[in-house]
């Protein structure tokens, strides 16, 4: 059973012409990396935020399992079903990164006592030193703040992790850093990876790419 | 989940936090001061106005009645001789009918009415006020016939010896009193009485003889004794054996002063309060209390002179035989002295037949439990009551059925809840009032006056307030746009992360909560400590307009009312704010929309 599945999938924003997201049917399984590859304003993200229940489709479905989303708690399947890493990051400005990336662990209910010392270990396992953790986001790079939101997405545990241009703004070596991590979280943990780039050599990394040109998806490879 | 992200995004921004927070404060200040103002002026004013303004009225005639459509109240006989009575009786003292009773006391507007009743009550161990001038018939001046005579002369009955006699003036030694002041005329007491009839001399000058004995109607004015000319037997000769006749006009005269000495005017009423010249303060308790919603059983309030004449106290009782019946007294808003009932010895022929015989008299013993006085007594003014009035308690009427009550201004009054109730009590019943023939009389204390005064103060508070309440909506309006604003980025990565919207919006409203609870608070207490000057210049202010002392108040529950009443406005504005961002999907708002 596939973890996510899109069926006739379409989404158009308010005032806008044309959908952004047209009629994509697919199925994403667990264990594996995908990338979602195309040019500006192809809908790559429009289709992520689909997949992540940010927003339900002008029509058709996002199924988790067999279920559609737009019949469950979507707050709920946001907190517990999939992560997001964003493209501009997205962390509370006023939160130090510990912070940040407890803030999902308290959402699931789980005790400060018990969130803090897992948020340090996964932020660790992502290279911020301990110092690093007690800044503001505003006062470090842009990888450290990419690492820090995928940490902070690793730290609700949920299966399906969703990642928009997670290396757009990260130099070479923080791009193999990620993608790294990224593809062991699939291959050895068995998440279902999904990944919007515009960057082919992301894609290579993955095990399934797919193009989206103008709203349109279709398998690559 | 902690509400760690408004309370720490709060103390993580300072500068922001500080600057919204003076704003809050400026506003919650200068609301909540201007509010308590505006509450106490308007409470402070309504008080003053409820407890100076008392507004009490009445109904009488709208014309005045001819003195002779009373003349079935004196029997036959009774005619007015007297000049000054044939421009009418007062209107207070023509009767109104229950219709135009049950009008006026049937209005919403009324407080309190006080249906009162008359009798007369009698007691010979009592002996009432002499009252000047006089038409109430005590000591009063009558003529032969039953006439009604000069008022002005107080006149006694006395057995007297001549002393000596002149042309001009003759000297008597009072033997006996018959009736009489016995201020005036004191038996063991010599008077000299002075001719000022000269064409009279014969009459009774001349008939007189020093040493002889005689019966006299002597009257006492302002200059000296003179011979009451209007009585027949003025100055009737005594036998040696103590033997005299009198006329029958004579000898109903005496019996008639000595009924008016011994009768009292019994005014039955729930309360004197809407008495005018209670309301006014012109009449009050000198001791004592006078009748009122509290007032049960037998007892009475006596006038100060009646207490000096009789010596009596607050404690002390009095008996008074009651009777239904009146007899003459035309013109006075006090009840009527009774007429003596039928066989008891002092009946007044024809008096008596003004009574209602049918009807048993009751004795009653009542205690004194007030003294009233009557600082603007004028029986020329017909809102004046006798000073031989006694008030007892409504209930205290004996003959509650079977007796149809007579109503007129002096037994019917009543009072309206507020000045302000006025024109409308008045566009409510005065129309129906004046077809039945009577006018509505409402006595409001000089309100009139003042309320331009105080609608000046409360219309001048109340701009204030307004004022304030707009600056607080626009500040109120301000601050919590900015923290959504603020907020909205916030809010927007808490929606995508799947907080629910209930949770996201009081997490971020415990921050604002705080940060509103702290303004408030603080805005508050400099409120209170700028007003503190209120209260003496709000004192000074009414009274200036009632003329008289004011302690007024700012209650301080009005300043929590008007700082929770800030607080939870602030809130509500929040929390409308955020619940409209919470329908909009994560994506618009992560996408700024």
């Amino acid at each position: 059973m596939a973890a996510l599945t899109l069926e006739n999938v379409t989404y158009t924003y308010r005032n806008s012409p044309r959908p952004a997201v047209a009629d994509v049917s697919c199925e994403f399984e667990a264990g594996t990396l995908y990338a979602v590859i195309g040019p500006s304003g192809s809908g790559k993200s429009t289709l992520l935020s689909m997949l992540a229940g940010l927003d339900l489709p002008t029509s058709g479905d996002v199924l988790l399992g067999t279920e559609p989303i737009r019949s469950l708690d979507l707050d709920r399947y946001r907190r517990e079903s999939v992560s997001m890493i964003f493209q501009a990051f997205q962390l509370f400005p006023l939160l130090t990164v510990t912070e940040n990336v407890c803030y999902p662990m308290e959402l699931v209910g789980k005790k400060p006592g018990e969130a803090v010392p897992r948020a340090k270990e996964l932020l660790s396992e992502v290279g911020i030193t301990e110092e690093e953790m007690r800044r503001f986001p505003a006062n470090l790079s842009g990888g450290q703040q990419q690492r820090v939101a995928i940490a902070r997405a690793l730290a609700s545990g949920a299966k399906i992790m969703l990642a928009d241009e997670p290396t757009g703004n990260l130099d070479v070596e923080n791009t193999v850093l990620v993608m790294e991590i990224l593809k062991r979280l699939a291959s050895e943990q068995g998440y279902c990876v999904i990944v919007v780039t515009h960057d082919s050599e992301v894609a290579d990394a993955a095990d399934v790419v797919f193009r989206m040109t103008d709203g349109r998806l279709t398998r690559v490879r | 989940m902690r509400p760690v992200l408004s309370i720490v995004t709060l103390l993580r921004s300072p500068i922001k936090t500080f600057l919204s927070l003076l704003l809050l404060v400026a506003v919650s200040f200068a609301f909540v001061g201007r509010g308590a103002e505006y509450a106490a002026t308007s409470g402070e004013i309504n008080r003053a106005e409820s407890s100076n303004y008392r507004t009490v009225g009445y109904i009488r005639a709208t014309t005045k009645q001819l003195f002779s459509a009373l003349d079935g109240y004196f029997g036959d006989g009774f005619s007015n001789q007297n000049s000054s009575y044939s421009d009418g009786v007062p209107r207070e003292s023509v009767p109104i009918t229950p219709e135009a009773v049950e009008l006026a006391a049937g209005s919403r507007y009324i407080d309190t009415v006080d249906l009162r009743r008359v009798s007369g009550g009698t007691n010979e161990s009592l002996r009432a006020v002499t009252e000047q001038p006089v038409r109430h018939f005590l000591l009063g001046d009558i003529s032969a016939a039953r006439a009604w005579g000069t008022p002005g002369l107080t006149t006694s009955f006395a057995e007297v010896t001549c002393v000596e006699k002149d042309e001009n003036r003759m000297k008597l030694y009072i033997d006996k009193v018959i009736v009489g002041d016995p201020a005036q005329f004191a038996e063991g007491n010599s008077i000299v009485v002075q001719n000022d009839h000269g064409k009279y001399v014969d009459e009774y000058f001349g008939g007189a003889e020093p040493g002889g004995r005689y019966f006299a109607a002597i009257a006492r004015t302002d200059t000296g004794y003179i011979f009451n000319t209007y009585v027949p037997d003025v100055f009737a000769a005594i036998s040696e054996g103590g033997e005299y006749a009198l006329s029958p006009e004579t000898e109903y005269s005496v019996r008639t002063l000595q009924t008016n000495l011994h009768s009292f005017d019994v005014v039955y009423t729930s309360s004197m309060d809407t008495m005018d010249k209670v309301r006014t303060g012109l009449m009050y308790a000198a001791e004592g209390t006078l009748i009122d919603g509290g007032s049960s059983g037998d007892v009475c309030v006596i006038s100060a002179d009646m207490a000096e004449v009789n010596g009596l106290a607050v404690g002390d009782t009095v008996e008074l035989t009651l009777t239904p019946g009146t007899y003459e007294s035309a013109g006075r808003v006090y009840g009527r002295a009774s007429a003596y009932p039928t066989g008891t010895g002092m009946g007044v022929p024809g008096r008596n037949e003004m009574a209602e015989p049918d009807v048993a008299p009751v004795t009653k013993t009542f205690e004194i439990v007030g003294i009233w006085s009557d600082s603007d007594y004028d029986l020329e003014n017909p809102l004046t009551y006798s000073l031989n009035t006694v008030f007892v308690p409504y209930e205290a009427y004996p003959w509650q059925d079977g007796v149809e009550p007579e109503y007129c201004p002096s037994t019917f009054g009543f009072s309206l809840k507020s000045p302000e109730d006025i024109d409308a009590f008045r566009a409510e019943v005065e129309s129906e009032i004046n077809e039945l023939g009577y006018e509505l009389v409402i006595r409001d204390g000089g309100y009139e006056q003042a309320k331009s005064s105080f609608d000046s103060m409360k219309q001048s508070a109340l701009i204030g307030f307004i004022a304030m309440s707009a600056a607080l909506l626009l500040a109120l309006l301000l601050t919590t746009y900015l923290f959504v604003i603020r907020k909205k980025y916030d809010y927007a990565i808490m929606r995508a992360l799947g907080t629910p919207v209930p949770r996201a919006n009081a997490s971020l409203l415990v921050g604002l909560f705080a940060l509103a609870l702290a303004a408030v608070l603080l805005g508050t207490a400099l409120a209170v400590a700028a007003t503190s000057g209120f209260a003496a210049d709000l004192s000074a202010q009414i009274g200036e307009v009632t003329g008289g002392e004011v302690a007024a108040t700012l209650p301080g529950w009005t300043f929590g009312a008007f700082g929770a009443g800030t607080l939870a406005l602030l809130l509500a504005f929040a929390w409308a704010g955020l619940v409209r961002i919470g329908r909009i999907p994560p994506l618009r708002l992560l996408q700024g929309k």
